[in-house]
């Protein structure tokens, strides 16, 4: 019978099978992903303030970092990785933008943005919530 | 999101760029975030996916083990 298992799993690793070894799912990354989620609905009743959405964004920028940063640490995590980067690369953008000390972003820009960011991470929250507990 | 809601954000969006309730650049930018949603959209079905087999396969594993 070991050898079965033997074999299930020289047949896994000849496959370069992700599936079986993939990032468990991690209660600190689903709280800074959650974080996102959370905070950037909030942020989207503040849009008509310029100077408070500045600010609000560079806090979400920093939120969206410690996610990235730490996704990346986990080992076995890259379709992760990939999502919690293109959320990432959503937020950027929008700190980018923010980063004029000028009022130049729009209202109805500043909510469909916050807008895209928040559904996003609660839709990569759902997902990672059903990796396999460790 | 399914191409059908992903073509009336877009059409939504356009609508609204039309009617000047933003700039062309955030324009370019919403544009471009129905993209990166899509790419979310794809990378979590592979996941998911992933997620089943892994299932089939720990169980399969088990079941030989108590054998």
């Amino acid at each position: 019978m070991n050898k079965l298992i033997v074999v299930l799993f020289v047949l896994a690793n000849l496959t370069g099978c992700a599936a079986l070894f993939m990032a468990p799912y991690d209660s600190n990354e689903n709280l800074l992903i959650n974080k996102v989620a959370v905070k950037s609905e909030e942020m989207k009743e503040f849009c008509s303030d310029y100077t408070q959405t500045r600010h609000n964004v560079t806090s979400l920028f920093t939120q969206a970092k410690q996610l990235k940063n730490f996704s990346h640490s986990l080992p076995n995590n890259e379709l992760t990785t990939k999502m919690v980067d293109s959320l990432h690369q959503m937020v950027e953008d929008m700190h980018t933008r923010y980063k004029n000390e000028k009022d130049t972003a729009s209202k109805t820009y500043c909510e469909l943005k916050f807008q895209s960011i928040s559904d996003s991470a609660k839709y990569i929250q759902k997902t990672i919530a059903k990796r396999p507990r460790p | 999101m399914t191409p059908q809601e992903l073509a009336i954000k877009a059409q939504e969006l356009q609508n609204m760029y039309n009617t000047g309730q933003f700039s062309e650049s955030e324009f370019k930018e919403l544009v471009n975030d129905l993209i990166v949603q899509e790419s979310i959209n794809n990378a979590a079905m592979e996941l998911e996916e992933n997620i089943t087999y892994r299932n089939i396969i720990v169980g399969v594993i088990n079941v030989a083990s108590a054998i």
